[in-house]
């Protein structure tokens, strides 16, 4: 013990009955209510009855007795009444004493602390959250970006092969159209483009001075194949025709075709379906004439 | 008619009041109220035909400052371990804790609520860690204090274990 002064221990037991509100229970070996007293009325502590089970009045008791270790302290309890209060639990030779006192204004205390300390933790832990969320949309993002990109550049690169292919092919044609232009240009046999309809399009000097017509009349269509062709030969038009179908091409054969000033002119005649047309047609034609003389 | 101590265990803010108050009040309110010490509510139930007065400790949050106080614990029947669906740790925080309980109260039953699962979108547990503790066996309920789902159970089925065991 302390030995402190009689008036001091007074006042200190003054003290704590005025600011702590004790009170205190007394409870037999068995369990049951001996005594009871102080300010329970505080803690909403109402109606004891002695002689009857403690823990069935008192709720924390259940489970609690008998004591193993002494004293037994359970800090802020909340009581009915709304307080909080601290309670030892003390063991002694007839039973156990239970001492209640008022420990609300430490508990709203540590309470405050507490509820700041709990919302800054969850606070951190929400950050944590939302900035690992942001680095993984950041993460698929670049991973997006790169998938794009190298998607991009694949297209870039297969663009590029087939803007070379195209021009080799494109130099190849002109190339071809330079040689065939070479050909149709120096008049050496006549060529004419016409369509199985009829109608002469295109035909180069050469042609047209076999049979007698001008450019204009040409660009006019007043060039048709059918008519200025020998009506007792145009079976064997009927015939390449139909050669040309079948094969593409059909294999020269001798016709004559009418001038326009109504002569006759013997020829060496060919003719093919241009490609990938059904219709359009190219034919050259020799002058046999000084042969047939 | 006999009386049970059960004692809410688990890391802070995991909902330990909030699913007493919907158990014994039906009651839910999102705003978070941290608990300092204990508060013990009572919930009458029929285990077959015995009727139980079930004490519900609900017991303050474990942190690193709050540690898990022996004399809470002394006496109890049995316990409900609580976890956030919402934050990975408070799974290793009751894991530690059913150790420490253990220790103190012995084999006693519990079971393991894994609860706020209203909120499927935020869900941050390891799912095989899950796995492994029902693999131990452990009775793991997913609930819900704000909607309710299978708060009832989970206590009612603590209820029975206790009672039967």
């Amino acid at each position: 013990m302390l030995n402190l002064p009689a008036d001091v221990n007074d006042f200190m037991i003054k003290l704590v009955s005025e600011t702590r509100s004790p009170a205190y229970l007394t409870i037999q070996k068995d369990g049951i209510l001996s005594d009871f007293g102080g300010s329970l009325t505080v803690y909403g502590i109402h109606g004891l009855q002695k002689d009857q089970r403690a823990a069935d009045q008192i709720l924390f008791l259940e489970g609690m007795l008998p004591l193993e270790s002494s004293p037994m302290f359970l800090p802020y309890v909340k009581t009915d009444s709304g307080l909080y209060a601290d309670v030892y639990l003390m063991r002694k030779d007839e039973g156990t004493s239970v001492l209640f006192l008022d420990a609300t204004f430490d508990a709203r205390k540590r309470k405050a602390i507490q509820q700041k300390a709990n919302d800054l933790s969850l606070f951190v832990v929400e950050q944590r959250k939302e900035g690992e969320e942001l680095q993984q949309a950041k993460d698929e993002l670049e991973e997006l970006v790169e998938k794009r990109t190298n998607a991009l550049a694949r297209a870039n690169f297969q663009l590029k092969l087939e803007l070379e292919e195209r021009e080799r092919i494109e130099e190849a044609l002109r190339a071809s159209e330079a040689k065939f232009r070479r050909v149709s240009e120096s008049n050496m046999i006549g060529i004419m483009f016409w369509d199985l309809n009829g109608t002469v399009t295109d035909a180069n000097e050469a042609f047209l001075n076999m049979i007698g017509y001008s450019h204009d009349e040409l660009v006019e269509g007043k060039i048709k194949w059918d008519e200025i062709t020998r009506p007792e030969l145009r079976h064997l038009d009927t015939l390449a025709i139909q050669e040309m179908k079948e094969t593409g091409a059909s294999v020269p054969f001798e016709k004559q075709f009418i001038r326009k000033d109504g002569s006759r002119l013997p020829l060496l005649f060919g003719a093919a379906l241009l490609e990938g047309s059904k219709h359009q047609t190219v034919c050259f034609a020799l002058d046999v004439s000084k042969f047939k003389k | 008619m006999i009386q049970k101590k059960i004692c809410m265990l688990g890391g802070f803010a995991v909902g330990k009041t909030s699913l007493v108050r919907q158990y014994v009040d039906s009651i839910y309110s999102d705003k978070y109220h941290t608990t300092v010490g204990v508060k013990i509510d009572k919930k009458l139930v029929n285990v077959g035909e015995q009727e139980v007065n079930l004490l519900l400790w609900d017991i303050q949050g474990e942190d690193g400052v709050q540690k898990l106080r022996p004399s809470y614990l002394r006496g109890a029947a049995g316990y409900l371990l609580v976890i956030d669906s919402t934050r990975g740790a408070t799974l290793d925080t009751a894991c530690a804790i059913q150790q420490s309980a253990q220790e103190l109260l012995g084999m006693v039953p519990f079971i393991a609520v894994i609860n706020k699962i209203d909120l499927e979108d935020e869900w941050d547990l390891d799912e095989k860690a899950v796995e492994g503790l029902v693999a131990a066996g452990w009775t793991v309920y997913r609930t819900s204090a704000k909607t309710g789902q299978h708060v009832e159970n989970a206590f009612i089925n603590l209820a029975k274990k206790i009672t039967e065991g």
